[in-house]
């Protein structure tokens, strides 16, 4: 399981992730927001299918 | 006598309210209730805004209830006029002016702001007779400011920052003017001869409770100033994050007056200060409940002293030098278990020196670590900036989430492998909104990436997940 994903799961309510200035944070930090986006989306059609 | 309640009525719907016959014969007690509650909502409407927009927008939220009739009429304007944006008091025609500086409870001279700067003008001639609140900011050294229109015997809040020229005996004036004054915020002690007026005004201001001292000319607390502050029983709240308080001044203090029990009655305390002086300056302050030290030094511990304020709920300390903190320090304060803020912090590092001057984590093992972390079960904030030397964190992360559910934020330096959390089939951070770590261990969150650089487990690890984020699982951990 990668890094963001773990973040993504074991805190789900987070709203701001920095994990330092070197390559690996950056790369985790955009895979994170995207997948947060994602997730969110997700979340959106779910709400939307359940309001049908 | 119909009942009306507010919060059944439909939204945006003021006006059809406000407009029943029935309404306007109201009590005046529920009159007032429903104009607090419409204020309240307007700001909250309007909190986003700024300036003159904010004004407009609260304003046009009140006029339904302003227009019913002149019962209404009179309460509401007395609420909108209440604290005012600046300007609109100065663009009212001269004659009308003071109907509405009559009702004024709070104003605010933003001078560095252009719409501010002729409102003293404008106001020469007035008087605001239930004034609360006056805050004054930025007074260019051009303008001559005459503050007596504002200085009401009803004033019980006073702020005047960036006013350097104004004359040292304006506050001999303004403590004379404003007798109930409780809250008073400046950042006026440059030089000797200002002291004696600053020492004079404290002395005046018999009502106060809330002192803030945000000088920035680096200046130390004189003896007087700080005699006079540390005796005052009333003072609930004392701000004074940048004038230092030396160990020499509070033992001269002691020495002057051996009865003293500084800051007795203290709250809140924020307080620039040499670690020696710590114990002498805190030693009765035994109601503290916020307690935040810029420590010049670390020659002396002072982990033992704040270990015995069993109240406090926020702790911040802000070390200068380099330090190395071991456990058994940090132990001292494990009985503080009311902390909902803790912050320990090294000076500020240059983010692009990873070798800057930190805190660093001395012998500290993972069972260390969670004996005095699961001290705080109603922690909400940690900020730790903490290194460890010559070893990486291992699981601190987890051990924080485990000992303090409640956590929101969580700011920890050093290297972390967030890797550990896996052994957790709950999340470690339920409610957690803001994490920042150091650094995050590079190895071995997926035994496939062992070996690689980081651009290639960035890349694998992105495509991976993001190509299949719908079908992530809660608990698929193996």
């Amino acid at each position: 399981m990668g890094l963001a994903q773990l973040i993504h799961q074991h805190a789900p309510m987070l709203e701001e992730l920095s994990c330092g200035r070197d390559d690996l944070a950056e790369a985790v930090e955009q895979a994170y927001e995207r997948l947060k986006n994602a997730s969110e989306l997700l979340e959106d059609d779910v709400d939307m299918v359940m309001s049908d | 006598m119909p009942c009306v309640t507010v919060d059944q009525r439909p939204e945006n719907d003021s006006t059809t309210i406000m407009s029943t016959s029935k309404c306007s014969h109201l009590p005046t007690e529920i009159q007032m209730s429903i104009l607090e509650f419409l204020a309240e909502d307007a700001r909250h409407a309007v909190s986003t805004l700024q300036y003159d927009e904010a004004w407009r927008c609260y304003a046009q939220f009140l006029l339904p209830a302003i227009l019913v009739n002149r019962d209404w009429s009179a309460r509401g304007t007395n609420l909108l006029w209440r604290e005012p944006f600046t300007p609109a008091l100065a663009s009212v025609q001269p004659q009308r002016r003071q109907y509405y500086a009559d009702k004024v409870q709070s104003i605010g001279l933003y001078l560095y702001r252009q719409d501010h700067v002729e409102c003293p003008t404008a106001f020469a001639k007035l008087s605001f007779p239930q004034l609360r609140r006056l805050e004054i900011n930025s007074c260019p050294p051009w303008m001559k400011l005459d503050l007596r229109p504002y200085l009401s015997s009803s004033i019980t809040s006073f702020t005047m920052l960036g006013c350097p020229h104004l004359p040292n005996s304006l506050l001999d004036l303004i403590a004379f003017c404003c007798p109930k004054l409780r809250d008073v915020h400046l950042d006026y002690m440059a030089g000797h001869h200002k002291n004696e007026h600053l020492v004079k005004f404290l002395r005046k201001c018999r009502h106060l409770r809330d002192f803030a001292l945000s000088s920035q000319d680096g200046s130390d607390f004189s003896l007087d100033v700080l005699e006079t502050l540390a005796s005052r029983k009333q003072l609930e709240s004392l701000y004074a994050p940048v004038n230092l308080i030396s160990y020499h001044s509070i033992e001269t203090v002691m020495q002057r007056n051996s009865r003293l029990r500084p800051f007795r009655n203290a709250r809140n305390l924020s307080l620039s200060i040499e670690s020696r002086a710590v114990r002498p300056v805190l030693l009765a302050a035994e109601f503290l409940v916020e307690l935040e030290l810029n420590l010049a030094d670390s020659e002396h511990d002072v982990f033992g002293t704040i270990g015995s304020f069993s109240c406090l709920e926020t702790l911040e300390i802000s070390f200068s030098t380099t330090e190395r903190l071991s456990i058994q320090e940090l132990q001292s304060i494990s009985g503080l278990t009311r902390l909902k803020e803790l912050v320990i912090c090294g000076p500020p590092s240059d983010p692009y020196q990873a070798n800057g001057p930190l805190l660093i984590a001395h012998a500290w093992t993972d069972d260390d670590f969670e004996s005095w972390v699961s001290s705080y079960p109603n922690l909400e904030k940690l900020t730790f900036g903490v290194r460890p030397i010559a070893s990486h964190w291992i699981s601190e992360t987890r051990l924080i989430g485990k000992s303090c559910p409640e956590l929101t934020t969580l700011s920890m330096d050093g290297i972390h492998d967030i890797g550990a959390w896996r052994v957790s089939s709950q999340p470690v951070f339920p409610t957690l909104l803001e994490l920042e770590l150091g650094q995050l261990k590079p190895w071995p969150f997926s035994t496939r990436y062992v070996g690689r650089n980081y651009s290639w487990c960035a890349e694998t690890y992105m495509r991976t997940v993001l190509s299949r984020p719908k079908n992530m699982q809660w608990g698929s951990l193996s």
